[in-house]
């Protein structure tokens, strides 16, 4: 019972471990060879040692992950840059929602009901519209998402992911025994 | 007494090339090899990040080795380019040597027994 607890405490680890080497941007075949180093070790510690002085012997999986990413050689996150550039995405669009609903509020505010109203919205500066019913029961909103937003996004993904990192990397490569 | 953590991280490649120069060997067996030298607190943690750092610098190469234990080991074996690094390191720990011994005297860096 301890052996099974044992081996799915290390497994545990090692599993959190390929987390942050896939969120480092280590790629699939990498993970695994690591993958298979560190279970190899650590079995190997934990029957020496004990369990618990193996796991801790490695530190925590995250900052182990980081000291082996970087280790390994600077490469694409690609991961990375996802995660930043939809957040980054997110935040923009709700944001250029809220300007939109201004527009609104504003085209509202000035009483003119039966015909489509156009502009521009600070910051954004892409084209909007609203047109309130005649008899005042109903809106209509329309706008095309600005180029600004896109273009962010899409330097936050390029910043998180780091693209150029695939020029110059070394990778480490089994040679047969 | 620990070692200072600073300190050994500056001297850990030489240690690791040192000790792959003698026999391959894979982690957890140089970490071993390295606490039975004196090194008591070396982490895991610090040693395996090195070595893949040394491999993917081309000073190490590696292999497997089937285990009847549980996966299939690394082992890893020094490279000519790491014979190369290991002689250009040891050339220089000696000359940090000789020049703490001029400032701080002979006894600092020279071996001895304290009682």
């Amino acid at each position: 019972m301890n052996a099974v607890l044992d081996r799915a405490r290390i497994e545990s680890v090692v599993q959190r471990y390929d987390f942050w080497l896939d969120f480092d941007g280590v790629r699939r075949p990498r993970r695994r060879e690591l993958r298979s180093e560190l279970r190899a070790n650590l079995r190997d510690a934990a029957t020496h040692q004990g369990v618990q002085a193996a796991l801790l012997g490695i530190g925590s999986p995250r900052g182990f992950a980081r000291d082996t990413a970087n280790a390994d050689g600077a490469r694409p996150s690609w991961s990375v840059g996802a995660y930043l550039g939809l957040a980054v995405f997110s935040v923009l669009t709700l944001l250029w929602l809220v300007t939109m609903l201004g527009f609104v509020d504003g085209v509202q505010a000035s009483g003119v009901t039966g015909r489509e109203v156009s502009g521009t919205v600070f910051p954004w500066g892409s084209p909007v519209s609203a047109e309130i019913e005649r008899d005042g029961s109903g809106l209509q909103a329309g706008g095309t998402l600005p180029l600004a937003i896109w273009l962010l996004s899409l330097a936050a993904f390029v910043a998180g992911a780091r693209p150029w990192h695939l020029f110059g990397s070394r990778k480490a490569r089994l040679t047969p025994g | 007494m620990p070692h200072d953590a600073q300190m050994l991280k500056g001297v850990l490649t030489l240690l690791l090339l040192r000790v792959l120069g003698e026999q391959d060997g894979y982690g957890y067996a140089i970490v071993t090899r390295l606490r039975e030298a004196g090194f008591h607190d070396l982490a895991e943690g610090t040693v395996y990040p090195a070595l893949t750092r040394l491999e993917a610098a081309g000073h190490l190469g590696a292999y497997l080795v089937r285990s009847d234990a549980g996966p299939a080991r690394k082992y890893y074996r020094i490279t000519p380019a790491g014979l190369t690094e290991l002689s250009s390191r040891e050339r220089s720990w000696r000359e940090l040597l000789t020049a703490v011994g001029t400032v701080a005297g002979p006894d600092v860096t020279n071996e001895r027994e304290v009682s």
